[in-house]
């Protein structure tokens, strides 16, 4: 068997594929990783499919001992990777032996990176996906110490791609947005000259942004779908960005819709930066 | 009537007018089967709820979809409704005391609220919030009471809630804002298995009383979809 083994888990490690689809008519959650072009990355690195499970580390990463020869790659924010305290790259194809460890230094960029493996994490599926809903509890809990993780039969010396970065989800933006099915209730407003501000309790399921400057509304509506990138407006003004984990249905005016692309970037914004949006129509 | 507006660049929602009716929800339920029945190209899931249905594609582009979603609305008159909706009576354990504020709120005593409650016919609306929660409509204005403005840290499995318009089982432990009247002890919701909930949208919900000694062989009980469906609905 080819396994893995959690030394220190990191802030918040947790297994995740594309996400959990089908199944929201039932309420079940999409999850998957936050930033989804990152993951991608991660697994075509290692010759694995887009949708392979792998593990997405939030600011401090976990110590992994590995307990046999396999190929990972580091993708999404800007870390210092160690293997056996020599620093490798990111964004790039890894060799790795039986006995070596592998920790992380510093966040310099972003907020969360992807560990990919060869061939694939070989955790239970729930619902077509290996994702861990943080909210819902679906899939396996969020990665504890001395825990071991099974990788699926590699294939060592197959074909390994090297890639730049298929989206760059990095680097500073006005985050492109929609108008939402009822952006009517902010449609006086000039969300060019709005800042936001990012809360630190920000998480897998929700953005919660702190515009500067006052709004409130007493739009009722009738409870439907919400969509990973929809950004709710809350009766007393707060503006909440709906991440991978949110729920599927929500009461709340729906007034600005996130490009996909650019999720995967407000994905890897911490709590307390300032972010700014592109109106754009469709 | 319904209106058909872009959602994201991989999603649309198509909304029906009007507030929350039997009439509609039906509705959008015989259009979410015929859109699912219909395996158009392109779309990948649809998130039905009481007054919209959201449909997820990818691959084409809005004007496409609408297209698409405009031709099949067509169809509804003559797509046959061989939809399955169940009757079921489900077993509810109540609340020893009717809480002080639902007392209060709708000046009313426990035992007029619940026979009053019991007779209820309600309708499953939609499912979400949480997974396998099922929002039903069908609370008469007199019981409507609005949410708490501070929501409960938690609120136990299995919980029957009231608030607003609606009333709900919350299928796991969780915090929220509605009254709790009662507990049902049948599970909603497994997530081992693929049909996952045996309740499902247009399903016709009352609640029946139960003793404390029968909640608890209830919820110790090992719930099958089968066994429920043969102990608690009509087919």
């Amino acid at each position: 068997m080819n396994t893995i083994k959690i030394i220190s888990s990191g802030l918040l490690t947790t297994v995740q594929d594309l996400g959990r689809y089908g199944y929201r008519s039932h309420g079940i959650p999409l999850s998957g990783a936050m930033d989804q072009s990152s993951a991608k990355l991660a697994n075509l690195l290692v010759g694995n499919d887009e949708n392979d499970a792998l593990l997405e580390c939030t600011m401090m990463g976990p110590k992994i001992e590995f307990l046999c020869d396999t190929y990972i790659a580091v993708t999404g924010a800007e870390v210092e990777i160690y293997l056996d305290d020599v620093l490798l790259d990111l964004n790039t194809t890894l060799l790795i032996k039986s006995g070596n460890i592998l920790k992380f230094g510093k966040v310099h960029r972003g907020c969360r990176f992807y560990i990919s493996f060869d061939s694939g994490l070989n955790t239970m599926i729930i619902l077509g996906s290996r994702s861990t809903d943080t909210v819902s509890e679906i899939g396996i809990p969020i990665l504890k110490r001395e825990q071991e993780l099974d990788l699926f039969q590699n294939n060592l010396g197959r074909f390994i791609v090297n890639l730049s970065p298929l989206k760059d989800t990095l680097t500073p933006r006005k985050i492109k947005v929609y108008p939402g099915p009822e952006y009517h209730v902010i449609e006086d407003m000039d969300l060019a000259k709005v800042s936001f501000t990012i809360d630190p309790s920000s998480n897998r399921m929700s953005y919660i942004l702190k515009a500067n400057f006052e709004v409130s509304h007493s739009h009722e509506m009738i409870s439907s779908a919400v969509l990973p990138g929809t950004i709710q407006l809350t009766p007393s003004g707060q503006f909440n960005a709906l991440m991978r984990d949110a729920q599927t249905t929500g009461g709340y005016p729906r007034v600005l819709q996130i490009d996909e692309d650019d999720l995967d970037y407000l994905a890897q914004c911490r709590g307390g930066e300032s972010i700014l949006f592109d109106l754009i129509s469709y | 009537m319904i209106s058909i507006i872009p959602y994201s660049l991989k999603a649309v929602l198509v909304q029906w007018d009007g507030p929350i009716h039997n009439k509609t929800t039906s509705e959008v339920n015989l259009f979410n089967k015929l859109i699912q029945s219909s395996r158009v190209q392109y779309i990948s899931e649809t998130i039905p709820a009481f007054t919209s249905i959201t449909v997820c594609f990818d691959g084409t582009d809005f004007s496409d979809i609408k297209a698409t979603l405009e031709k099949l609305y067509t169809q509804l008159n003559t797509y046959s409704n061989d939809i399955q909706k169940r009757t079921w009576i489900l077993p509810m354990l109540t609340s020893e005391v009717l809480p002080e504020d639902i007392k209060n709120y709708l000046s009313i005593d426990s035992e007029k609220f619940y026979q009053s409650f019991f007779n209820i016919r309600f309708t499953i609306g939609m499912k979400g919030f949480l997974p396998g929660f099922v929002y039903l409509a069908g609370l008469p204005e007199q019981m409507n009471i609005p949410r708490k403005s501070v929501p409960d840290r938690s609120i136990p499995q299995g919980s029957i809630a009231i608030g607003g318009a609606q009333c709900g089982i919350y299928p796991k432990e969780s915090p929220g804002g509605w009254h709790i009247i009662g507990n049902c002890p049948i599970p909603l919701i497994d997530l081992n298995d693929e049909n996952i909930s045996c309740f499902h949208i247009g399903d016709e919900i009352r609640f029946a009383p139960i003793n404390r000694a029968k909640h608890i062989l209830y919820s110790t009980t090992d719930w099958t979809f089968d066994m429920i469906i043969s102990q608690f609905s009509n087919s």
